[in-house]
């Protein structure tokens, strides 16, 4: 009897997973793009260490960042509800 | 990263329902709710990505070990401050619109 009730819970599954995946997909992609903009000023034959560094410094303070202004927003958007209330 | 959010996302219990009488109008519904739920997460994390990267432009100079409690801040009032703009926005194409309205 559970037979559709599986297929249920899994097409939510896969839909949640979907969304993930996009999300992380649209991450990469906006880290590449910002991160090769503040390190990459000319580029060149190929990437020096320094260029290197600065891409790889770049993600992880861009991860930082994103986990800071999530939580700053959550934040307002709680004192915002509040408000209302 | 986006913990904040992802707290009521997975309380979503979708087994409770007992097997027989399960219409599948219900579980049309059901997978509705769901996915309505997943398009308001998407919204707000858009937002946040957004946002994140207009701080991130404002506040981050060259990527170094450490953010640093400079920009830290400055992250933390950007996100402030972009929010009080607009509510700003908001009310004032508010007054705008009723007085193209009333005018």
């Amino acid at each position: 009897m559970d037979g559709s009730k599986m297929s249920q819970d899994e097409l939510v599954e896969k839909l949640k997973h979907q969304v993930a995946l996009e999300n992380i997909e649209l991450l990469l992609m906006k880290m590449s793009r910002l991160c090769f903009n503040k390190c990459i000023i000319k580029p060149g034959p190929s990437l020096d260490s320094t260029e290197q560094k600065c891409v790889s410094m770049c993600m992880d303070r861009y991860m930082e960042t994103v986990s800071l202004v999530s939580k700053s927003f959550g934040e307002r958007l709680m004192a915002e509800s509040q408000n209302m209330h | 990263m986006t913990d904040f959010f992802n707290n009521n996302s997975d309380s979503f219990d979708l087994g409770s329902s007992s097997g027989t009488g399960t219409t599948d109008k219900l579980k049309a519904d059901e997978i509705q709710k769901v996915i309505m739920m997943e398009q308001q997460k998407a919204q707000l994390n858009a937002q946040i990505q957004e946002i994140s990267e207009m701080c991130w432009e404002k506040c981050v100079d060259k990527p170094s070990a450490k953010l640093g409690t400079k920009t830290e801040a400055c992250l933390s009032n950007c996100v402030k401050r972009f929010f009080d703009s607009s509510v700003i926005i908001a009310h004032r194409f508010n007054q705008l619109i009723q007085r193209s309205n009333t005018g």
